[in-house]
């Protein structure tokens, strides 16, 4: 006999090893490759280090200052280095942190950031279709404005998304404050998105095409 | 043998889950399973390697005539397209001039709606320096930026709304232009709601409705 006999015990244990790795890691990775556990959190380092807490908590800039685009257009802009230097002209026009910006201004070459919300380029989102419904930046983005480095708190993810546009109430707020991220609903907010639902005639898409093409 | 490498990898995937998991984490997001989550296109604003500075979309070339957006009835920050007013698109409404010298004209009426947007935005774009009544004292002014014009300046005051739609444009001495991001039907409106805050500011006992005198204080 080429092999003994307990070399039929050895094939036992490879196949039964291999069953139960691969179905450990099938596992895990179906639990780890949820976007509420690979994206939240992403915090990128960005070129510039600019601060949203600064600009837009503490000063109190509008968002639509320099995201200007965000109720006429699908996507919204990062703003160009001229909107930055509309400030820093004049404040901290020497600073160390600001150098990448006046170089930018200087050569007309843009500032690389860093995208942190990324979607699957096969979703389509209008950011216009839903600041104009009500829905306002900090349903997806978080409080922005209390953020010295910009991070995803929402997995973004299409079962979320799919959660608002099966219930929107209680995300809506009328349009005017929808940049006031620290707006708190004076009584029941999804009586009061009922309300914008029934005026407006809010009706969001449930079906593919409606973020898909 | 087999049950060891079970283990090893159990924990390795779980530490790379557990990590995005507990705090923030500056590498892009893990992708298990990509899908076609990253296809070869270009978004607005992405980066790209043909042309040599590194921008797959391309600045406006100088001259371009914008086809859509602005030259119909339909409007970027289309208020005035639902608000049903007919702008008549001119080299004024564009520039504030009439031939050499500024208009005195604003080309938007006077109505609640163009009132109501001028206001928005002007307490987007403008207030940041010149604060929300106008006396030059906003937030940035505060933190640093050298002072800004009281518009409730006599100058101001007398001034066109022509010169004024100029200095938005193309600003003046240390306020940078700002028509990038205020579109000209937006400017004419905050031109209007200037006009509004510097009658509020410069009103007499004769501006307030007989009906409402008595409910003022001396």
């Amino acid at each position: 006999m080429f092999f003994p006999k307990w070399t039929n015990k050895v094939v036992k244990l490879v196949l039964a090893g291999a069953v139960l790795a691969g179905g450990g890691v099938a596992a895990i990775a179906g639990i780890v490759h949820q976007p509420s556990f690979t994206d939240v959190g992403y915090q990128p380092i960005q070129p510039v280090p600019y601060s949203h807490k600064k600009h837009a908590g503490d000063m109190g800039i509008d968002c639509r200052f320099c995201h200007t685009s965000v109720e006429q257009s699908a996507v919204v802009i990062v703003p160009p280095t001229q909107t930055c230097m509309t400030c820093h002209k004049q404040v901290k026009a020497d600073s160390p942190r600001l150098a990448k910006v006046r170089e930018s201004f200087e050569t007309g070459k843009p500032i690389r950031w860093v995208k942190v919300h990324k979607l699957p380029d096969f979703v389509y989102f209008n950011h216009k279709a839903h600041v104009s419904a009500g829905v306002s930046c900090v349903s997806c983005h978080g409080r922005v404005d209390q953020m010295e480095e910009v991070q995803q708190v929402q997995p973004l993810n299409m079962s979320w998304c799919l959660d608002c546009h099966r219930d929107p109430a209680p995300h809506l707020r009328p349009k005017e404050l929808v940049t006031k991220l620290d707006w708190v609903p004076p009584g029941d907010p999804a009586e009061i998105g009922r309300e914008i639902v029934r005026v407006k005639n809010i009706n969001p898409p449930l079906h593919c095409s409606g973020c898909h093409r | 043998m087999g049950s060891r490498w079970v283990v090893l990898l159990i924990l390795a995937a779980s530490c790379i889950g557990c990590s995005s998991l507990v705090k923030a984490h500056r590498e892009p997001p893990l992708q298990i399973i990509p899908d076609m989550d990253d296809q070869p296109k270009y978004k607005p604003q992405a980066a790209g390697p043909f042309f040599g500075d590194g921008r797959a979309s391309r600045p406006v070339v100088a001259g371009t005539v914008v086809y859509g957006l602005e030259s119909g009835r339909y409007v970027s920050g289309n208020y005035a397209f639902y608000a049903g007013i007919d702008i008549e698109r001119s080299e004024t409404f564009y520039t504030g001039k009439e031939g050499d010298k500024y208009t005195g004209k604003n080309p938007l009426p006077l109505t609640e709606a163009v009132l109501k947007r001028g206001q928005e935005r002007y307490n987007v774009t403008c207030a940041n320096c010149h604060d929300r009544v106008g006396t030059g004292q906003g937030m940035v002014v505060l933190r640093g930026h050298p002072p800004a014009t009281n518009l409730h300046d006599d100058r101001i005051r007398n001034m066109p709304d022509g010169q004024i739609f100029n200095t938005i444009t193309n600003g003046l001495r240390n306020m940078m232009p700002l028509g990038h991001q205020i579109s000209p039907e937006d400017r004419w409106a905050i031109i209007r709601y200037i006009r509004a805050l510097q009658r509020s500011q410069n009103a007499t006992l004769a501006d307030v409705p007989d009906e409402q005198k008595g409910s003022l204080r001396k």
